[in-house]
């Protein structure tokens, strides 16, 4: 896909600006607090449908306005054209969006996964550095714009652990139903917690085998080190390392149901007595692991230098582009924001010499500072940029 | 706002009680009742105080009716081995309409969920078992569970399966698919994903 242009309407500090944007790379410079992520941010919603720096909607609409507007035209490989107009209104808090003038009802029908992109700014830093969630979310986003079927298990699964959590919490307040009533109740909905939970780690097994090769390879091309990353689905009642190391998907959903089962069972006190669901894919994590030359494997999380940590981001985010590309026939937007400024000049370097092997790319930084290099990779024509100074593009 | 009269402001408010129905819609149609005739009115509010007098539960299968027992439970005409549980009247209704289906059936009124304050004992279930268990008479011989397809709905369907099963009576649910007239094309992947899941043998 290709973003043509934007057009912003009362969102964040632009009153209104449109931007027509290169094929190849955009750069927008300027310095703190004038605007550039906005743009990004404002991207970010008419092809996700929210902010991905989970900003909520009323404050993304301009200060004593009471509704924001973003317009986008897309392009695909084959020249068709898409506009995409998210709309919301702060007074009703309503969102809607419309794709062709045709008003979208079913959102993650119709729009997830339709207008990838990806996204690497340094909050990204959260998926390392962050707890457990965010590298759940981080695997559940790319596994639900590849797979409806999963998004459905995925919110079907946070419903009846909501349930759950209601059934065991009125238990324990003395909303109690009887005895009887309750046994049955609560084996019926672990039966069916289950049921959903294995067939959300099922996918996020065959997710993550795919996603290694591109992760690996992402990851060389950043270091020279003989470094090897590794990433192990932690799961407390199912050991995943054998199928890992023979890069084998265990197709046997029953022996998931069966192991998820027998936790339940053996939990079952604490969770009563605690009046909270402690058993299930909301427990899991992924864990970034790194073998040194020195042979010695350890967790990125509790170890690794800053530089380790950003490389592993980039490296995960890079293979997310390649993954969705790939899974969905697709080319996703490439959104950077700020990245460069985190990074050594030896490896911002490399990141820019490899940049034209991705589609179309936004980038913000503060300054002019990379445009020598990139010179060297893009055309004038195939090269926009645009300074931004308090929500508008003057340049 | 400046608020006109208490008595409209009222009549807003009790309408607001009412499902999707928000404020403007309870203002234009408390304007439009005030231009109505009064017997126009006073039919309406009859017919409001009536549904309250005259309607009750059958107290066979829970569905609302103006008898005792409701002209589907008392005809002859059902087969009564077979019961299909539903949420709501209008599930009955929509059932009816295809006139395929003869036999008897049973609303809960409503569906678990912990999360509303609703337990097995704040629906009709209980009213089932006892038809259930008094089965020397009725000798029913299956149960068709046609409620929603949403997490309370499966949830509710399980949690009968269970309590019904131990009686030794066949419990069934309906299938899920792609709707009659629509194409796989147009279908929503999770609804493809399902039919699949549920497909048959023909030959």
């Amino acid at each position: 896909m290709l973003l043509n242009k934007i057009h912003l309407f009362n969102f964040r500090n632009y009153d209104e600006q449109q931007i027509n944007f290169n094929k190849s790379f955009n750069y927008l410079y300027g310095n703190n607090g004038e605007g550039k992520t906005n743009v990004l941010e404002a991207i970010s919603f008419i092809s996700f449908g929210k902010s991905f720096l989970n900003s909520s909607e009323p404050d993304c609409v301009k200060f004593d306005t009471m509704a924001f507007d973003v317009d986008g035209v897309y392009e695909n490989e084959v020249g068709t054209e898409y506009n995409v107009h998210l709309n919301y209104d702060s007074i009703q808090k309503k969102k809607t969006f419309h794709l062709n003038k045709e008003k979208v009802t079913r959102w993650s029908n119709d729009i997830f996964g339709r207008f990838p992109v990806v996204f690497l700014s340094p909050h990204s830093l959260e998926i390392t550095y962050g707890n457990p969630s965010e590298r759940r979310k981080f695997f559940d986003i790319l596994l639900a714009q590849t797979s409806r079927v999963y998004l459905d298990f995925l919110r079907n699964y946070v419903r009846i652990l909501k349930q759950k959590n209601a059934l065991l919490k009125n238990q324990l307040n003395g909303n109690a139903m009887p005895g009887k009533e309750f046994r049955n109740l609560l084996n019926s909905v672990n039966e069916k917690m289950t049921e959903y939970a294995s067939a959300i780690l099922i996918r996020r097994f065959e997710l993550l085998n795919k996603f290694k090769g591109y992760f690996t390879e992402s990851f060389s091309f950043l270091t020279q080190k003989d470094d090897i990353p590794n990433i192990r689905y932690y799961c407390d009642f199912f050991d995943t390392d054998n199928y890992i190391q023979n890069e084998e998907v265990i197709t046997d959903i029953e022996e998931v149901q069966k192991a998820m089962k027998e936790a339940v069972e053996r939990k079952q006190a604490e969770e009563m007595a605690r009046g909270v669901s402690v058993v299930g894919p909301h427990k899991d994590d992924y864990i970034f692991r790194l073998t040194k030359n020195t042979n010695k494997a350890f967790e990125l999380k509790n170890f690794a230098s800053q530089g380790e940590h950003k490389t592993f981001v980039i490296a995960l985010k890079l293979a997310e582009y390649h993954f969705l590309n790939d899974s969905l026939g697709n080319a996703p937007l490439l959104l950077l924001d700020d990245l460069l400024s985190e990074l050594d000049s030896e490896r911002v370097s490399k990141i820019i010499s490899h940049l034209k092997n991705y589609g179309q790319i936004f980038l913000t930084t503060t300054g002019t500072g990379y445009s020598k290099e990139l010179k060297e990779f893009y055309d004038e024509g195939n090269i926009n940029y645009f300074k931004i100074e308090n929500g508008k593009v003057v340049d | 706002m400046l608020n006109i009269s208490d008595t409209l402001e009222t009549l807003v408010t009790e309408l607001t009680k009412l499902p999707s129905i928000g404020r403007k819609t309870a203002q234009r149609l408390a304007m439009f009742l005030i231009k109505q005739p009064r017997e126009e009115v006073e039919k309406l509010s009859q017919a409001l105080i009536e549904i309250k007098d005259k309607i009750k539960f059958c107290k066979t299968c829970c569905n609302i009716t103006e008898d005792e027992v409701c002209k589907i439970c008392s005809s002859d005409k059902r087969n009564g081995a077979s019961i299909c549980v539903v949420e709501e009247p209008q599930d009955v209704y929509a059932i009816e309409k295809t006139n395929e289906y003869k036999g008897l059936y049973h609303v809960l009124h409503g569906r678990i969920s912990p999360l509303d304050g609703v337990g097995p004992n704040d629906i009709r279930i209980k009213e089932l078992l006892y038809r259930l268990e008094d089965d020397e008479k009725n000798n029913i011989s299956e149960i068709m569970l046609a409620l929603n397809p949403t997490v309370e709905g499966e949830t509710t369907i399980l949690y009968l399966s269970k309590i019904i099963k131990p009686l030794g009576i066949k419990v069934t649910r309906i299938a899920r698919g792609i709707p009659i007239g629509s194409d796989i094309e147009l279908t929503d992947q999770v609804t493809l994903a399902k039919a699949i899941e549920g497909r048959v043998t023909i030959l």
